[in-house]
């Protein structure tokens, strides 16, 4: 996708959000009744989380921009092929997060509207949000292990070890909150995922602990890649991309962390709940935002 | 010259370069021969050098505020040209 066209990718996801939000769908009634909000106060509050989420979005495309250019100036280089399969993943995870947000808000008005399809529009949305970091996070690996590949590089047995310990912590706090939260009393269905225990541990518990540890894996060989690189310069330019892409992975799994907390999330106080929201929102803006300032330096080496 | 030595200098420098700019450095220095020197970098001579390094100097401050950096690059680039033409006046002494 070339610059023009990611800009319009991103106004009209922009638009698509506004337009469901403020004119099409009517506020959620749930939400009202739960914290007694009035039709008024829910719009407001849908204000207040669609201004972050218009600035991650944006902070997401620009990144995406950078990487996008970056990746046609050196296609036809050694290193044009990862960076270029990198660059996809961005892409897809760029463009998953608006169509993420608004698939769900779609796919959540319509359950309230028919109880009956409650249940898959659910199911839906939760395969919905692990499919785009899933197909993500394997292209962004795939381009990073091709670029250790070029400079035949290893990662480091204690480098391999940390992840695998960091892992181990990681599947076993996620089951454990999975099992924990997500399930109501009788153990078979659950408010968040609506299936059964093995359904939900072997399609989305599996699947998502690989997609964070690809995720994981890939920034690592990329900051691997940087640290055995030749070139000062452009060292610092690589440390700054493996930087954004560990802060983006970090905080996709937060995210994925949230969404299984729901339930408890639930309990608390309204502020608490769009205070937690903002600072992820934040923190995956940050990510982005510093791996385009990564990007952008390495352009400005292929323009001079 | 000979067409060796040509391309023996331009490895030199880009040698050089690659340590700054790592992948990133033959076709920097390709660019710059071609677009400020108007010549292919396998023609590049020892007598090309001197407005080379100007350039490549210039370059260089557009990627780092590092004035030591830059300094240090010029002088490596500068002790390449050098090392080059002793290797090739060796090479002529002994043929």
């Amino acid at each position: 996708m070339r610059g023009r066209k990611i800009l319009i990718a991103y106004v009209v996801a922009v638009l698509a959000y506004v337009a469901l939000t403020f004119f099409i769908l009517p506020p959620d009634a749930r939400t009202m009744m739960r914290y007694n909000l009035s039709s008024t106060q829910i719009r407001l509050l849908n204000l207040s989380v669609f201004l972050p989420l218009v600035i991650i979005w944006g902070a997401a495309f620009y990144g995406l921009a950078k990487i996008r250019r970056y990746a046609d100036t050196i296609k036809s280089t050694t290193e044009g092929r990862a960076v270029a399969y990198i660059a996809n993943g961005i892409m897809v995870l760029s463009l998953g997060l608006p169509a993420s947000s608004i698939i769900n808000k779609l796919l959540r008005y319509i359950g309230m509207q028919h109880e009956s399809w409650n249940a898959g529009f659910t199911i839906a949305t939760n395969y919905v949000s692990l499919l785009y970091p899933l197909v993500a996070f394997v292209l962004i690996s795939v381009g990073a292990n091709a670029l250790t590949a070029i400079r035949r590089q290893r990662t480091s047995r204690i480098g391999i070890h940390a992840m695998v310990v960091l892992f181990g912590f990681i599947s076993v706090g996620y089951t454990y909150f999975v099992l924990h939260f997500a399930f109501s009393g009788d153990g078979t269905i659950g408010s968040v995922y609506q299936m059964p225990l093995w359904l939900v541990l072997t399609t989305l518990v599996v699947p998502y602990v690989y997609t964070w540890f690809i995720g994981v894996v890939a920034a690592y060989e990329i900051f691997v890649y940087n640290i055995k690189l030749k070139g000062v310069i452009y060292r610092k330019s690589w440390s700054l991309v493996s930087i954004g892409l560990g802060i983006i992975v970090l905080s996709q799994i937060a995210v994925q962390y949230l969404t299984t907390l729901t339930r408890q999330l639930g309990q608390l106080h309204i502020g608490t709940i769009v205070s937690l929201v903002y600072g992820l929102l934040f923190i995956m803006a940050a990510g982005y935002i510093v791996m385009a300032f990564g990007m952008k330096k390495l352009q400005r080496i292929e323009d001079i | 010259m000979m067409a060796v030595s040509q391309n023996q200098l331009y490895d030199r420098i880009v040698d050089v370069t690659r340590d700054y700019l790592g992948p990133a450095a033959d076709r920097f220095i390709s660019r710059q021969v071609v677009s400020h020197l108007q010549k292919q970098p396998e023609e590049l001579t020892r007598g090309d050098m001197r407005k080379l390094i100007n350039w490549l100097k210039l370059s260089m401050a557009f990627l780092t505020n590092d004035e030591e950096l830059i300094s240090t690059y010029v002088e490596q680039l500068q002790a390449a040209t050098k090392s080059t033409a002793k290797s090739e006046r060796a090479s002529s002494g002994d043929a």
